[in-house]
């Protein structure tokens, strides 16, 4: 199996591939960071959580980030969230630079952060009351974000009556209600199980495509990076530090059937040498205890 | 699991089903009740005199009252001390020098028949003092006139009978001068139990004669009378103290708890302090609180007030500082500024915790109630459980304490199944009364919805209504 | 709402804001000569009379600490506790000798305890420093004891019984109703020494504060013609039985019980008191008493300098009023 993909360069692009990457680029930059380190006193010094990271997202660009865990990947977004404030270096959305949080970049968080005293519809409307606007139509606007997400059903239910999956899909609701100009996303899907994390990003990527929206994706899932990015950033741990930055070459519209195929295995196989280069000729077998001798018949 | 799986009654934090929890929470209550009952009934006690017609003299040091419930040696000494009495009386007759004394000593001699005149029907409640009446039961009695069903005398008090009745026969209308003879005391036989021992039926029957008591009158004057308000207005009254001290704590302690919790400022200026201060014991201000707030309804107040306070503060700061961040965090990233993160999502959001403080604060309220009501003025049921206990009449004393409790506890069952209709959004179990209340809710707001239904059909949107002719 | 809520609460709070207009307000506590004025009380005397006046029902400990709290214009006190709380709280002026101890103050022992001396080495519980305490120390410089031979506990007087009871302490100091009780709750207990053994150690008056009697002396001087139509009262045989229904059933014990209380409470007639008013030096003055009692206090360092007793007691009313 390896031998098959090593002969595939994941840098190889097709025609209609190379092509949307032109587009893509030729967008203007939502998000710039430049030259941003971010450095912690601890008690046995200082940890240096991110260094020197560059990089940009361009309009309606789907960016995924990804790394080991400790790679800095959340410090990384909890300061574009505008949540913590960088050690040097700049944040800036449209040009313009970032102070604090703000609803230019609206956030779904790996925990559930739905209010748990409002309804469906009230955590939706949040945002838009925030910014002053009436009730009536803050909760039109729910509405219609609700829908988006297909829960007009649940309007009225409390989070706590919510699966995980659907809260989920109302925090992306309710981040989208104030339409903002980029969506961060910290391992939104991170604490689903299989079958629902694979319809979530089915969901995601077609909310992705209907509305006017850039999105800035965590995950440690090497799977779902591939599946739902143009482009994947790839964090080195300690210090947090781009390693590469990854234009995936499959083609959209994507499906779950080219997990199989030769770019999508490529591009999975070279993510795997930038994340762990020196586990994969060490350790990969256990050292052999027998502790059975009931039906050696499992192998 | 099978149908015949026998209960598990132990087993390491499992829980129990429906039934096992429901004979276990009577049984948690029964358990004190039934050792209550065989104390109380139990035949573990002495033999005790109780006193059914006493009498007095000189050589002994208290007066025994008609109720009272003496020892064996006590009991033998009283009746020796009065037969020893009448023997001197006698003595002196046969002397020739009668023994004399006063009309007023030879009345209460004579008085000591009442409970036996009560009990039997020769004399009216209310004619305790009337001497002419008393004097007059004497002599029918001596005569033979009256029955006595209810309380017998005993042969030896019929000869004194008999004797006095001559003299007072003797002596016309006026009243003898020389000493009558005193009834010898009687008792009945009862269970010496140790005095704060009170019976269970004993409690409940003083509980309902006190709970049916009316409202004593003011005296002519307008006055008040200077005892006795009835059960019910003492607990009012107790309700006050501590409705208005949890009142006056929680006015203060949740804003300043709530600030504490959010502003690492507050924090850090109240808290040290807050935490120094409910250390010291509230009572040991006791006099302070006098000397500053009277001695009526304000230093009670501000004893429960100062006993409950301090602990609120820190419990609301802490409960404050609960509040999962990334609610704040997620709300900040919406576009809340700092004050609509204090409105719209610090407050709301510890609000089922700031009600389970709350109920706990009430909680303490009640534990110092007792304290507080002896400060000043004593009032409420504290001033029943405080008077009546020195005077050993704890029938009295256990309905005012069992009431604190069964309002304590009550109150608390309520507050918590009202959390239920109150945060319907959180996930606490809502237990009996919280499954009622729920129906009930559940029940109004669906006869609601369907009446609002009901007009929409009626008046189709759009429509402009009609003006009233 | 909240802004409701806390209008309400200061309402509640204002009745002791606002004390300007309130009646002289007298603490009385279960001591039988105190308890008398019950009489007047529910007579509607004081109404009667024209003076607005409350009667506080207190523990005798208390009314002397709200007395001192400046919660009181006047208190029932002994001429020695008087003393003791101007040497510590606040001075006051006695107007009324309502009675002197003659046998209700008793020092109670339990079984087996048959005299003062018996008490050497024993524990006794009463209240430090007050009347009973200075009881118990007179008896024991009669019979050649000292405080040090003795273990004092100090216990309010109306718990007294239950502490002689619970077998904690082998004797006690207590006034009646409390002394009584004790002697029924603890059978074969006995009183060993009482006040009939020092008549006119202990002197009970009315003390008012110096400030109240010179703004209020007129209110003040009809409150002591009260009191003197009360003695009337009391000592008029016929009455007897009323005044004894009013009286027992403040303190909750039954009419017949209570009288023997007033044996034990020489309640003094107008020309007793006027006589206990003459200044001498025995305890039959109320002058010689409480300067024997001021004496005692300092040597047994109740408190530290002998205190100037001519303040604490005026007999310029009483005179008025009696000589009339």
């Amino acid at each position: 199996m390896i031998a098959t993909i090593s002969d595939l360069d994941y840098r190889r692009q097709s025609a209609p591939v190379a092509a949307r990457f032109d587009r893509i680029k030729q967008r203007p930059h939502v998000l710039d960071v430049v030259g941003l380190h971010k450095r912690f006193d601890a008690s046995h010094g200082q940890v240096v959580a991110l260094q020197d990271i560059n990089f940009c997202v361009h309009r309606r660009e789907f960016l995924c980030v990804i790394g080991q865990s400790g790679c800095g990947k959340s410090t990384l977004i909890r300061i574009l969230a505008g949540l913590e404030t960088p050690t040097e270096g700049q944040v800036l959305v449209d040009g313009k630079p970032v102070n604090g949080p703000g609803r230019d970049r609206g956030m779904v968080f790996q925990g559930y952060t739905l209010f748990p005293w409002l309804t469906v519809k009230q955590n939706v409307m949040f945002g838009p009351q925030m910014a002053g606007k009436s009730s009536s139509s803050a909760e039109s606007e729910a509405r219609q974000w609700i829908s988006l997400v297909g829960l007009e059903k649940f309007e009225n239910n409390y989070p706590h009556q919510l699966s995980g999956g659907m809260k989920q899909r109302v925090a992306i609701a309710r981040a989208l209600a104030n339409e903002p100009r980029i969506l961060l996303m910290d391992e939104p899907f991170g604490a689903l199980d299989a079958q629902t994390r694979a319809q979530m990003q089915n969901y995601l990527l077609q909310i992705w495509k209907n509305i006017d929206i850039t999105i800035l994706f965590i995950t440690h899932d090497l799977d779902e990076a591939i599946y739902l990015a143009d482009r994947i950033l790839v964090l080195d741990a300690r210090p947090g530090r781009v390693k590469e930055i990854i234009e995936v070459p499959v083609p959209r519209p994507r499906g779950m059937e080219q997990f199989i195929e030769p770019e999508f295995l490529a591009t999975k196989q070279r993510m795997q040498e930038l994340i762990h280069p020196h586990s994969q000729h060490k350790d990969t077998h256990l050292p052999i205890l027998r502790m059975t001798h009931a039906g050696d018949d499992v192998e | 699991m099978s149908a015949h799986n026998p209960t598990q009654w132990f087993a390491v934090r499992k829980e129990l089903g429906k039934g096992p929890a429901a004979i276990l929470m009577a049984a948690s209550f029964l358990i004190p009740f039934s050792v209550w009952c065989i104390a109380a009934y139990g035949p573990f006690w002495d033999v005790a005199y109780e006193v059914t017609l006493s009498a007095e003299s000189p050589s002994l040091q208290v007066v025994h009252v008609p109720g009272e419930k003496l020892t064996e040696k006590p009991w033998g000494e009283f009746k020796s001390t009065i037969e020893a009495d009448n023997a001197e009386v006698l003595k002196n007759k046969e002397a020739g020098q009668p023994t004399l004394t006063t009309t007023r000593q030879n009345k209460k001699t004579l008085r000591q028949i009442t409970p036996a005149a009560l009990a039997n029907g020769w004399l009216d409640k209310g004619q305790e003092t009337d001497d002419e009446s008393i004097r007059e039961v004497w002599k029918n009695l001596a005569a033979g006139k009256l029955d006595e069903s209810d309380l017998e005398l005993s042969a030896e008090n019929l000869d004194i009978v008999k004797s006095n009745a001559a003299a007072l026969t003797a002596a016309g209308t006026e009243w003898p001068t020389e000493s009558l003879l005193k009834l010898l005391p009687q008792a009945d036989l009862k269970y010496a139990r140790p005095v704060y021992l009170i019976a269970p039926h004993e409690v409940a029957l003083s509980a309902w004669k006190s709970l049916r008591a009316k409202t004593p009158k003011p005296m002519a004057d307008g006055s008040e009378s200077s005892e006795k308000k009835t059960l019910l207005q003492r607990y009012q009254e107790s309700l006050r103290t501590i409705f208005l001290g949890f009142l006056l704590g929680a006015l203060v302690a949740v804003p300043l708890g709530i600030m504490a919790g959010t502003y690492d400022f507050c924090s850090k200026l109240f808290e040290p302090f807050v935490d120094f201060f409910r250390y010291m014991p509230a009572p040991a201000f006791g006099v302070v609180l006098m000397a500053v707030f009277g001695l009526e309804l304000g230093p009670k107040i501000m004893l429960v007030f100062l006993g409950t306070f301090p602990h609120a503060v820190l419990m609301v700061a802490n409960t404050t500082r609960q509040l999962e961040k990334p609610l704040l965090e997620a709300a900040q990233t919406l576009g809340a500024n700092q004050r609509q993160l204090v409105r719209r999502v610090v407050i709301p959001g510890i609000m089922p915790n700031l009600y389970n403080d709350l109920r706990i604060l009430l909680g303490w309220a009640w534990t110092w109630l007792v304290i507080a009501e002896l400060m000043g003025f004593k009032s409420g049921l504290t001033e029943i459980i405080d008077t009546r206990g020195r005077r050993f009449q704890f029938e009295y004393v256990y309905p005012a304490i069992l009431l604190i409790g069964i309002s304590g506890f009550i109150t608390d069952q309520i507050l918590s199944a009202l959390s239920r209709v109150f945060f319907p959004w959180t996930h606490s179990s809502p237990g009996l009364l919280g499954r009622f209340l729920g129906w009930l809710t559940n029940g109004i707001r669906g006869t609601l919805t369907s009446l609002t239904n009901n007009r929409e059909i009626l008046t189709p949107k759009g429509s402009v209504a009609e003006p009233l002719p | 709402m909240k802004l409701n809520l806390f209008a309400c609460l200061l309402l509640c709070l204002t009745p002791f804001a606002a004390r300007s207009a309130e009646p002289l307000k007298i603490g009385y506590s279960d001591w039988p000569g105190w308890v008398a004025w019950e009489v007047a009380i529910k007579k509607g005397w004081f109404k009667e009379a024209g003076v607005d006046v409350e009667f506080v029902w207190m523990d005798y400990g208390k009314s002397m600490e709200a007395y001192a709290a400046d919660q009181l214009d006047g208190v029932g006190m002994t001429n020695g506790d008087a003393l003791v709380t101007g040497a510590t709280g606040k001075p006051s002026t006695c107007i009324i000798i309502n009675d002197y101890s003659n046998g209700n103050d008793m020092i109670i022992a339990k079984p087996g305890i048959e005299s003062i001396k018996d008490l050497k080495g024993k524990t006794v519980g009463l209240e430090e420093g007050f009347v009973d305490h200075l009881l118990l120390l007179k008896a024991f410089e009669l019979n050649g004891l000292s405080e040090s031979d003795v273990t004092i506990k100090n216990t309010p007087t109306n718990n007294t019984p239950q502490v002689l009871a619970s077998g904690e302490v082998d004797a006690i100091g207590a006034w009646q109703p409390s002394s009584g009780q004790a002697l029924k709750l603890v059978p074969g207990s006995k009183a060993i020494y009482t006040s009939k053994d020092v008549p006119g150690l202990i002197y009970d008056c009315l003390y008012v504060s110096e400030k109240s009697l010179k703004e209020h002396t007129a209110e003040w001087k009809k409150i002591t013609e009260v009191w003197y139509k009360v003695v009337d009262f009391i000592y008029d045989e016929k009455n007897l039985d009323e005044a004894l229904a009013i009286l027992s059933s403040r303190v909750g014990v039954k009419p017949e019980e209570y009288e023997p209380f007033l044996i034990g409470t020489k309640i003094l007639k107008p020309a007793e008191a006027l006589k206990a008013w003459e200044k001498g030096d025995g305890l039959d003055s109320i002058y010689g008493s409480t300067k024997i009692v001021d004496d005692f206090n300092v040597k047994y360092k109740v408190y530290e300098k002998p205190v100037n007793i001519e303040p604490y007691l005026d007999p310029t009313l009483t005179k008025e009023v009696l000589s009339k």
